[in-house]
């Protein structure tokens, strides 16, 4: 069989297909050895262009069949001609028979796009997954030193030169008629060879110049380039459909990239456009006045404008919340005075270049949490915008993992630091762990700004002054911790953290120049491990078991002291003074024993000098009754404090101050006692024996407080209700019962005596009648009509009558 | 041979001005040290610290490596450590650090990744033996002062021991360490999350016991506060009651002797009164004086012989 032309470029896609493959391959072998993600997407994206090498070489093993057909098809034709007959396919030119042609056709109209369309999904697909894949390294920060650099410089400098060159082939291939699918090929490998290139470039900054970011900017703008190439393929597929189809037209396939064609053709960028354009629309626009005028003023016009960019990078525009510092050849111009809002000029760059530095706007971090951030189900399904509840015992806060800091043991065990407070500089050994520490998870944020003041500081000292703070502000948070338990760390301590943190972060960001204004320190959250956090929670049910029980006994004690004294106040006042009257009479006892003992000259003496003392023994007595009651006073708003129950702090602050104030009253009534008592003992020491000396004031005292609490004891009963007001006011009833009962007998003596005495019999008969007629007329009555001695008479009586005990059935025997 | 035009041919003399310029220059920012190597030599005098635009020969004559100058931050990995008294902690830390010595840094570490690691070895064998000669005390205690102190003291330590040796090898001024976090392993983690919810549950009982207890208080001092208040209003009501038998027998000393009788004689008449009341039920017999008027009507004389008996 004859060779045709096509058989060059059949030749040129097998081989294009096999260097796609064997390049795609060592990439990947590279990125392996060298620790690449660069490597690893170019290994991606020149895989990308095996199917489009595979689709050239089935074309054009295609178009090679179809002229070989056409050649026998011809050289038949002259020979039946050559012979006289007719023609043998008929009118038709014997296309019925053309079946390569057809099947060329069938290709270029049906399979061509296909594949086009499989390579733009392709390449969108790998395209998203690389980019979520170096997304997620760079979340992670897995991004790991570039190794064996040295020789992969090498390799892949062979590699980048074989793609190059061959892409080059291959676009010469392309320029022929008919050939325009090598053309594609050759674009997209190199595309290839230009990212190669770049690797290249980015390998050997790293291995002379330590430059790690290059290498990684390439990795993350590979899988961009393979999405906009699968979709400029995607829209040259639907664009092709509205194409206006001319017969001459060679169709041109959706996977051959524009864009790769303006730089595989820089010596003709105004061509390439062209020919884009006029394949696009079905004539010649670049033959149209407009185009040509463009295409003249092109250079001149583009120096205008690079110019124009050139000379705008003098100007600098500071935004409100920003300040700018330029740097003339990397040296800083007035660093001390950055430049203000507004619009400011500078020479154009590279010989000044402006650094802008946001210095009014908030930044923050927190501390707390352990790095990298993978939301849980809670956090997954919580809508955006919604409140949502967070609690101690969810699994993670703000899609981080809490951090456990280490705290300090409660001195004697929680137990007893929820009561006392007192410090213990050594932590006990626990029983259990042999650890003295115990764990706690605490949410610090730290808000900060940079200060425009200070812009040089910022700038000079720390190559990252953010990270340094976030370092320190763990140490601090860290000590912060391990200087407290966890009941003062959720109670008192969480007061102090804001202010202690805010003033030490603001010190050290000072002594290591950061430049830095601490703004804010606050915690977030203070609270126990998830599964600790349910104990603590059974502790809150107990708190509130304990005020609940609390609450019920203090119904039960208002009930009982209100039925008993109306209510509970006047009811404790009147216990108490019940309580001091007998606690005086017990010592008044013994004391007036001693007394009667005594010479009874000397006690009077010593009784009448001590009489002038009265005032200030009773208003020392009623001081420390003033005291009392402030103290119990302040120990119930301290209760009710403590157990939640209603109480305020400054409830509380104000118990506490009244019962300061009468403290100091009583220190002053004692005070005045002793002031008027010592000189007028020292004076009767000379006229009276000691003993008496120290029993009579002593004596005098009782006495006072006795009339004192007597006093308060009838002032409670005035008005006194409930159960001892009832009694008091029955025996005053029947008091006055009695009484008025005598009173009457007597008058009632008084008037009869004089009826008496002047018929005694008659008036005793008639008064006996009397009584007798008044006293049977309602008893029921039994008339024995017959002797009744001897006999036993029963009498049943009526219902009523035998609720009456003894009376059921009674009997009447004549004793 | 083709004419080049104009426009063209200056865009071309452009561009490769630009690029001549680009390889014979090179910059020094305020935060950087730069090292000239001429064909793969340098010295210490090849170290430029001075901002400013700096001339070169093009590569590959001369390469410019450039370092920032200023402090950086490196974290070392938490790793677990035991402290003299046998206790096991993951400690992490931090450390400020800056190159002090470009021409050395370039020797040794030309790559700043690679220093990075080296730091790191470097500061984690030295807090490896700092922590080794500290108590667990000496991080978690309750005296903030002392943890302060404390804490201060082991970040002096690490540094006095790593900064030498480190600016020596490596030309790197070592600045600061610091104390980024300290945890406890895994297995010592969930024994203390036991004992503090073994704390907490004991804790729990004992408020419930406080609860019963302080009501059980004031329900007892509420219920002896009635008792004695109600003793007290007895003792009161006995003695106004005392008053009142004492008023009326002064009252009935106002009787006269000679009516003594005849009052008796009315109190008994009274009791008598007093026991027919209510329900009472009579039995009188045929022998009754009074039986007898309901056959034989009273002349008057019967009248004198007595009433009838009365009986409940």
């Amino acid at each position: 069989m004859a060779e045709t032309a096509h058989a060059r470029c059949r030749r040129a896609a097998i081989l294009g297909l096999a260097l796609q493959l064997v390049t795609a391959g060592a990439a990947l072998l590279l990125a392996g050895a060298t620790q690449s993600f660069a490597f690893q997407h170019l290994s991606w994206l020149l895989a990308g262009g095996v199917p489009l090498w595979f689709t050239a070489m089935l074309v054009f093993r295609q178009r090679e069949l179809a002229a070989l057909e056409a050649l026998d098809l011809e050289e038949l034709r002259r020979e039946k001609q050559t012979a006289g007959g007719e023609a043998l396919f008929g009118e038709a030119g014997g296309l019925g028979l053309m079946v390569a042609r057809a099947r060329l056709e069938w290709m270029q109209r049906w399979l061509v796009p296909a594949l086009g369309l499989i390579f733009a999904a392709g390449m969108l697909g790998v395209g998203f997954w690389s980019w979520n894949g170096i997304q997620r390294v760079v979340r992670q920060e897995l991004f790991r030193p570039l190794v064996r650099v040295d020789l992969a410089l090498i390799l892949h400098a062979l590699l980048m030169l074989t793609l190059f060159f061959y892409s080059r082939y291959a676009s010469g291939l392309g320029r022929v008629a008919g050939w325009q699918l090598m053309r594609a090929c050759g674009s997209y490998m190199l595309g290839g060879a230009i990212v190669a290139a770049a690797i290249w470039i980015a390998l050997g900054a790293n291995l002379y110049s330590g430059v790690m970011n290059w290498e990684r900017w390439i990795a993350r703008g590979v899988p961009w380039l393979m999405m906009a190439l699968g979709a400029e393929a995607l829209l040259n597929f639907l664009l092709d459909i509205y194409r206006p189809r001319s017969p001459d037209a060679e169709p041109r396939a959706c996977f051959d990239s524009r864009l790769l064609g303006l730089i595989s053709e820089p010596g003709g960028i105004a061509h390439s456009l062209a020919e884009a354009i006029n394949y696009q629309f079905g004539f010649r626009v670049s033959q149209t006045w407009f185009y040509q005028l463009l295409q003249r003023a092109a250079l001149p016009l583009a120096s205008v404008g690079l110019l124009t960019v050139w000379l705008m990078s003098g100007i600098v525009l500071v935004y409100p919340y920003e300040r700018a510092i330029i740097e003339r050849f990397g040296r800083q111009i007035r660093p001390e005075s950055p430049l203000p809002p507004g619009v400011h000029f500078k020479a154009p760059w590279p010989i000044d270049a402006a650094k802008k530095y946001n210095t009014d706007q908030l930044h923050e971090f927190f501390v707390g949490y352990k790095a990298g951030y993978t939301p849980d189900e809670k956090e997954q399904a919580r809508e955006p915008g919604k409140a949502n509840i967070e609690q101690w015992t969810d699994p993670k806060h703000a899609g981080r993992d809490h951090f456990d800091f280490l705290i300090a043991l409660p001195p004697g065990g929680a137990a007893d630091a929820a009561t006392a407070p007192a410090e213990e500089p050594e932590p006990r050994m626990d029983r259990i762990t042999r650890a003295p520490v115990n764990l706690v998870r605490a949410h610090v944020v730290v808000q900060y700004r940079v200060r425009a003041e200070r812009l040089a500081e910022y700038t000079q000292s720390v190559h990252d002054p953010d990270a340094a703070l976030r370092n320190i502000a763990w140490d601090e948070v860290v000590r912060f911790c391990a200087a407290g338990h966890i009941d003062a760390l959720m109670g008192p301590l969480r007061d102090e953290i804001g202010t202690y943190l805010r003033d030490r972060l603001a010190a050290r960001a000072d002594a290591l120049r950061l430049g830095l204004e601490i703004v804010h320190v606050g915690m977030l959250q203070v609270h126990p491990e998830r599964t600790v956090a349910e104990a603590f929670r059974k502790v809150v049910t107990a708190q509130q078991e304990k005020i609940a029980e609390i609450r019920k006994a203090r119904v039960t004690e208002n009930e009982r002291l209100s039925e008993v004294a109306g209510d509970r106040d006047r009811a404790l006042s009147l216990a108490q003074a019940i309580d001091q009257v007998q606690t005086n009479e017990v010592r008044r006892a013994p004391l007036e024993r001693t007394l009667r003992g005594l010479e009874a000259a000397q006690v009077e003496r010593v009784r009448t000098r001590l009489a002038s003392l009265q005032p200030q023994l009773t208003a020392r007595v009623e001081a420390e009754w003033r005291l009392q009651r402030a103290r119990d006073d302040l120990q119930l708003v301290a209760d009710e404090f403590e157990l939640g129950m209603g109480r305020s702090l400054a409830q509380r602050q104000a118990a506490e101050l009244r019962v300061q104030e009468a403290q100091a009253a009583v220190d002053a009534a004692a005070q005045a006692v002793r002031a008027a008592l010592d000189p007028l003992l020292a004076e009767l020491a000379a006229e009276v024996s000691p003993e008496v000396l120290n029993v009579v004031p002593e004596h005098a005292q009782v006495m006072a407080a006795l009339d004192f609490w007597n006093g308060r004891l009838e002032r409670s009963l005035t008005g006194l209700e409930g159960q001892a007001a009832v009694l008091l006011a029955e025996a005053q009833a029947r008091r006055w019962e009695l009484e008025m009962r005598a009173a009457g007998e007597v008058a009632r003596v008084e008037n009869e005596r004089f009826a008496y005495q002047a018929a005694p019999e008659i008036y005793k008969k008639r008064r006996y009648l009397q009584t007798l007629v008044e006293g049977i007329k309602d008893a029921r009555k039994y008339f024995l009509a017959f002797d009744p001695n001897g006999r036993r008479i029963h009498v049943r009586l009526e219902t009523q009558e035998q609720a009456r005990p003894g009376l059921a059935e009674t009997s009447l025997e004549q004793q | 041979m083709s004419r080049i035009p104009v426009p063209t041919l200056v865009t071309a003399v452009f561009l490769v001005l630009v690029l001549v310029i680009y390889s014979v220059t090179f910059q020094v920012r305020f935060s950087e040290a730069a090292v000239k190597v001429r064909l793969g030599q340098a010295s210490a005098a090849s170290v430029i610290r001075e901002p400013g635009l700096y001339w070169k020969l093009p590569p590959p004559i001369e390469f410019v490596r450039k370092y920032d100058t200023r402090m950086r931050v490196l974290e070392t990995p938490e790793t677990e450590v035991k402290t003299q008294d046998g206790q096991n902690i993951i400690v992490g830390c931090f450390a400020m650090w800056r190159v002090a010595d470009p021409y050395l840094f370039s020797i040794r570490v030309p790559v700043e990744r690679e220093a990075e690691e080296k730091l790191r070895t470097r500061v984690n064998e030295t807090r490896a033996t700092v922590i080794g000669h500290k108590r667990m005390s000496d991080f978690v205690n309750l005296d903030r002062e002392r943890v302060n102190a404390s804490y201060t003291q082991i970040e002096k330590e690490m540094l006095d021991a790593a900064a030498p040796g480190i600016r020596n090898d490596y030309g790197i001024e070592l600045l600061r360490v610091g104390v980024r976090r300290i945890s406890l392993p895994q297995e010592a983690t969930q024994t203390v999350l036991e004992s503090m919810k073994q704390e907490r549950e004991k804790l729990a009982a004992r408020y419930r016991e406080e609860g019963k207890s302080l009501a059980a208080a004031i329900t007892a001092s509420a219920e002896s506060a009635r008792k004695q208040i109600l003793s007290f209003a007895e003792r009161k009501a006995q003695e106004i009651e005392s008053a009142g038998v004492k008023a009326s027998e002064r009252i009935f000393e106002q009787i006269g002797t000679e009516d003594k009788d005849f009052f008796i004689w009315l109190r008994y008449l009274e009791a008598l009164e007093a026991s027919l009341k209510q329900k009472t039920t009579l039995f009188l017999d045929s022998q009754t004086d009074i039986f007898q008027y309901f056959v034989k009507p009273p002349t008057g004389l019967e009248l004198q012989r007595g009433a009838p008996a009365a009986g409940e």
